[in-house]
C-alpha cells in the first residue's frame, strides 16, 4: 500500500483544483489507499465554515471535508503558519485539522510515498 | 533496476507544457528500460481526447503524438470520465447514455473512473503529475 498525501494550496470555487483534489482523495480512500490531505497557503480557505457558493453559482463540495472520516480519511493537517498568515481562526475550521509547524509539515510529507498537488 | 511509473497529466494541451513534456518524459522511460502502466488525464488535461482538435498544420499535433506513444508501447490513455462528459468530450456509449447526438472521443483514448488511476498508482512503482 502506499501512503497518498493530497495538497490543497489555492482556495475553493476560484479554481476547479480543490474539488478535483477531493474527489480523487475519495477515489484512493474507497479503494482502501491510505489517504491524508494537507492544507497550504490559500489552501487553508478549503476549510472554512460558512461558504456561501451558490451566491457565485457554484456547487458547494467544502462541506464534504467535514464527513471524511465516514471514507476512512482521519488524517487532515493545515499548515498554522499559513492560518495566522490570514486571520483564520482554528475554532472556525471544517475537517478538525491538525496543525503542523514547518518541521511537522516536512516530515509529513517525507513520510508519504506518494504527493500530489493539483 | 527498473520501474514502473502511473502517468497523471492534468495541464491543458496547448496552453500548457504539461502533455509534450509527460511525452518526453515516456520516451525517455522506455529508452531506459523503464515502463508505463497507464495515462491518466484528469482537469483539463482531458481536452486533448476531444477527436475534434484541429491545431495548424505547422503545430504540434499533441493528440497524434499521444496515439504514437500508446501504439508504439501499449500504454492505455484513460480520460476521467466526470471532468470529460463536463468538458464535452463523449465516448459512443457516454453520448447515448446522455441521450446526446454526437461523440468525439478520440482513437486510442478510453474514458475511465479515477477508479482505474488509484489502480494505476497503486501498482506502479512511481507516480508522475505532469500540471
Amino acid at each position: 500500500m502506499k501512503k497518498q498525501l493530497l495538497i490543497f494550496t489555492k482556495p475553493p470555487y476560484g479554481s476547479d483544483s480543490g474539488k478535483e483534489s477531493l474527489d480523487m482523495a475519495l477515489a484512493f480512500a474507497t479503494f482502501d489507499q491510505p489517504t491524508s490531505l494537507l492544507f497550504l497557503d490559500a489552501g487553508v480557505f478549503q476549510l472554512l465554515e460558512n461558504q456561501h457558493p451558490k451566491l457565485t453559482g457554484q456547487k458547494e463540495y467544502t462541506r464534504l471535508f467535514s464527513g471524511l472520516d465516514l471514507y476512512d480519511i482521519d488524517s487532515i493537517y493545515v499548515a498554522k503558519a499559513d492560518l495566522d498568515k490570514y486571520n483564520i481562526a482554528a475554532e472556525g475550521l471544517i475537517a478538525d485539522p491538525e496543525m503542523l509547524d514547518p518541521e511537522a509539515i516536512k516530515l509529513l510529507i517525507d513520510g508519504h510515498e506518494r504527493v500530489t498537488c493539483l | 533496476m527498473t520501474l514502473k511509473y502511473a502517468i497523471l497529466v492534468s495541464g491543458s494541451p496547448y496552453s500548457s507544457q504539461a502533455h509534450m513534456s509527460a511525452q518526453r518524459f515516456i520516451y525517455a522511460c522506455y529508452q531506459q528500460g523503464h515502463t508505463v502502466n497507464s495515462v491518466f488525464f484528469y482537469g483539463d488535461g482531458v481536452y486533448v481526447a476531444n477527436q475534434l482538435l484541429s491545431p495548424a498544420n505547422d503545430e504540434f499535433q499533441t493528440q497524434r503524438e499521444w496515439q504514437q506513444l500508446a501504439n508504439n508501447f501499449k500504454v492505455p490513455l484513460h480520460a476521467c470520465v466526470t471532468v470529460a462528459n463536463k468538458r464535452g468530450i463523449l465516448s459512443a456509449e457516454d453520448s447515448e447514455l446522455l441521450g446526446q447526438n454526437f461523440h468525439n472521443l478520440a482513437k486510442s483514448f478510453e474514458i475511465s473512473g479515477l477508479g482505474s488511476w488509484v489502480t494505476a498508482a497503486a501498482t506502479a512503482d512511481r507516480q508522475i503529475h505532469f500540471s
